[in-house]
């Protein structure tokens, strides 16, 4: 029913849902991917700090600021709150593409064991953005955890274009750039995001 | 980057279709592709919206819209969640079109 690439980079996120991240064990992703499920479809989900901001990301984004950010970073740290926006945001990804296609949604990977890779660029300080992150760029946003930034990177390919092919206004695919643009605006003016 | 691929692509446009669902933004099958993001992000008659898209663009035309709503999906919260900050240039380059399509009211 779905394209190769578009399946595989699918089945890939599904890998690393399923292993430990920089901060998180295996389990603990694969419940915030449980409470963004929850939270999109309006139940209710657990207060804890990693669960409060899995919801939020998941089910209302734009009613964000900084000093929530804040809150929660105070509680978890920038490196846990990068991580779970990352997973929330890309399995927000594959749950649209399934919903909007009437596709069942893919049942959640089982957990695989192990310890969070502690793999976080310390050096880098909170400027421009709400989080520390190398450039204001969306593509260096998750940058305090290099894993969730590669993962962002792997999933923007198949669903859109690659970072390289951004670059060419008139890139050329199964739909007209343009068509696609169109698309990504509307997305972004009804989440009211002005990305 | 909307206007830039239509100008660059030569596609007609009409940017303020992206916020006031009466105007036809012109680019080919840009009304039913309007009315699938709008059906895909409320669950509000989907299955007419994505009938009527598959019937203009067959059903991969169809599949590679719903990927770029799941890539916007998850950038939106990648921007959103992180504070991202929209860079001065991008602010100076934009000024008249978010003036004509409302957009400063999103936060940025």
């Amino acid at each position: 029913m779905l394209p190769e690439q578009l399946a595989e980079a699918f089945a890939g996120e599904w890998q690393r849902l399923s292993a430990p991240g920089a901060t998180l064990t295996a389990e603990q992703r694969l419940q915030v991917a449980r409470t963004a499920r929850a939270a999109y479809s309006g139940a209710a989900t657990s207060t804890e700090p990693v669960q409060r901001a899995a919801a939020k990301v998941s089910r209302a984004p734009g009613s964000i600021r900084e000093k929530w950010v804040e809150g929660v970073a105070a509680e978890i740290g920038y490196p846990q709150y990068v991580e779970v926006a990352g997973v929330v945001a890309r399995l927000t990804a594959v749950d649209t593409v399934h919903r909007a296609l009437d596709l069942e949604l893919m049942a959640l990977p089982e957990p695989l064991p192990g310890q969070p890779t502690g793999e976080i660029d310390d050096t880098l300080r909170k400027r421009a953005g709400w989080v520390p992150m190398t450039a204001p760029s969306v593509v260096y946003a998750l940058s305090i955890v290099p894993a969730e930034m590669r993962a962002q990177e792997a999933m923007s390919g198949p669903l859109y274009l690659t970072y390289e092919e951004m670059d060419d206004p008139a890139q050329p695919g199964v739909i007209p750039r343009a068509q696609k643009e169109l698309i990504a605006a509307r997305t972004s003016a009804i989440n009211e995001c002005f990305y | 980057m909307l206007r830039e691929s239509a100008e660059a692509t030569r596609i007609p446009l009409d940017a303020r279709a992206i916020t006031d669902p009466a105007i036809d933004p012109l680019i080919p099958a840009g009304k039913p592709l309007l009315a699938f993001v709008d059906a895909a992000l409320s669950g509000n008659r989907l299955s007419e919206a994505r009938a009527s898209l598959t019937a203009v663009l067959g059903w991969d035309g169809t599949v590679a819209a719903a990927a770029v709503i799941g890539n916007f999906e998850m950038m939106n919260r990648v921007a959103d969640a992180s504070g991202m900050p929209v860079s001065a240039g991008a602010l100076a380059r934009t000024e008249e079109w978010r003036a004509e399509l409302g957009l400063d009211r999103f936060r940025h």
